[in-house]
């Protein structure tokens, strides 16, 4: 039975849903295990939603639960050696490769390519790119100072660029 | 621009961390820079392709976050089924917390005392002075800066205020600061911490003898790094 609460607890915080969504999507690679993990988000949400004073900032502060209870999953599976460590190295990107060619690229293969990032870019990279948060907001949600930031979102997109770049002339040798 | 760091300069650029005047500056430099310019376009197109693999999420999923959480009681009246035990219950617990750190715990050094107190707004030093530490740690910002005497370390603080806030002073001083009761060292032993009555105090001796106090561990912790004290 849905109460005032919950009605209220939904109109604030279901235009988050989509940022969430990536969120989860990209700290985890299991389908089941994001849809597990945003659920787990709202429920965790809600509780603290009635429990405690209401974030300032919803966005932000939903994001600071999926992304701890990522976190912590992420720790979990480690631990049951579930998850691939893939780890690549910190290489330069080549401007060689025309921009167009990134273009027939698909979704997916940034997609995959975006997850191949250590997490801390990863993270950063999600937050500013993919669902708007500034330096500073992401800054708060990870806990790290904002120059870190700055220079992990950099690192992230220069790698990105440099992996997509490989794909796309693997793909034309192909 | 006070150093070139085309990293550095394209990552502050594409944040928008940067001024008017600053922007203007770079962006003339850009266009004699080989590096900066291959900063800044390769930082543009990863941005560009992370934005494109943005997707908004399942409508299943948005209708099973709508099913959980209307399944989902509200906490507040989980809870007021044990309430009256519950309250009881911690009432007791306080008290004894209470009586615990009252008639056993011995108290904080003086200075400590004296710190605290100055944190929670009793101002134990006066006089204005100019800021020697950065008016920008991360998100906070510098708002204050007194000087003075507590006992016989003479010290300056700065007082800073985050978005939410969240208020971080920072004390710093000749001498070390005596270590407060309860304390926890660092592996290293070159830094310790404290909480205190939801106030949290980080200390370390080097660069300079810091001690960091905040309502916020985050920020505080924030406050450490952003000045190297970590």
């Amino acid at each position: 039975m849905r109460s005032s609460v919950h009605d209220e607890f939904l109109n604030e915080t279901l235009p988050c849903l989509d940022l969430v969504y990536n969120l989860a999507r990209l700290m985890v690679r299991d389908p089941h295990v994001v849809e597990d993990l945003v659920q787990e988000t709202y429920t965790r949400a809600f509780e603290a939603w009635t429990s405690h004073r209401k974030p300032r900032n919803v966005e932000a502060w939903i994001s600071t639960i999926c992304l701890n209870l990522a976190r912590s999953w992420l720790r979990k599976a480690s631990t049951r050696r579930e998850l691939p460590t893939d780890e690549i190295a910190d290489g330069g990107s080549s401007s060689t490769v025309e921009s167009e060619a990134l273009q027939r690229l698909g979704s997916d293969a940034v997609h995959t390519a975006l997850k191949e990032l250590p997490e801390e870019q990863r993270v950063a990279i999600t937050l500013m790119d993919l669902n708007g948060f500034t330096a500073k907001e992401t800054a708060r949600i990870t806990g790290s100072p904002r120059n870190t930031v700055l220079s992990r979102v950099h690192r992230g997109r220069k790698r990105l660029a440099s992996l997509l770049e490989k794909k796309v002339m693997i793909d034309d040798e192909a | 621009m006070t150093r070139h760091d085309p990293q550095r300069n394209a990552a502050l650029y594409l944040g928008g961390m940067m001024s008017g005047r600053h922007r203007r500056g770079f962006e003339k430099h850009l266009l004699g820079c080989e590096s900066c310019w291959h900063e800044v376009e390769v930082g543009r197109r990863g941005r560009a392709l992370a934005e494109s693999s943005r997707e908004l999420a399942p409508q299943r999923l948005r209708e099973m976050v709508r099913s959980t959480v209307a399944a989902a009681p509200p906490l507040r009246r989980r809870l007021a089924l044990g309430a009256r035990l519950g309250a009881l219950a911690a009432s007791v617990t306080l008290a004894l917390v209470v009586a615990f750190f009252v008639v056993l715990q011995p108290s904080q050094p003086q200075e400590v005392e004296v710190l605290l107190s100055d944190y929670n707004g009793a101002e134990q030093l006066h006089q204005q002075t100019r800021a020697v530490l950065p008016s920008v740690l991360g998100d906070l910002e510098l708002v204050e800066v007194r000087r003075g005497q507590v006992e016989d370390m003479s010290m300056v603080v700065h007082e800073y205020l985050d978005p939410a806030g969240h208020i971080v002073k920072v004390y710093q001083s000749d001498s070390t600061f005596p270590v407060a009761r309860g304390a926890e060292h660092s592996a290293s032993g070159a830094t310790w911490s404290a909480t205190l009555d939801q106030t949290v105090m980080f200390c370390a001796d080097r660069p300079l003898p810091s001690l960091v106090i905040g309502d916020n561990q985050r920020e505080v912790r924030l406050a450490a790094v952003e000045l190297g004290l970590e």
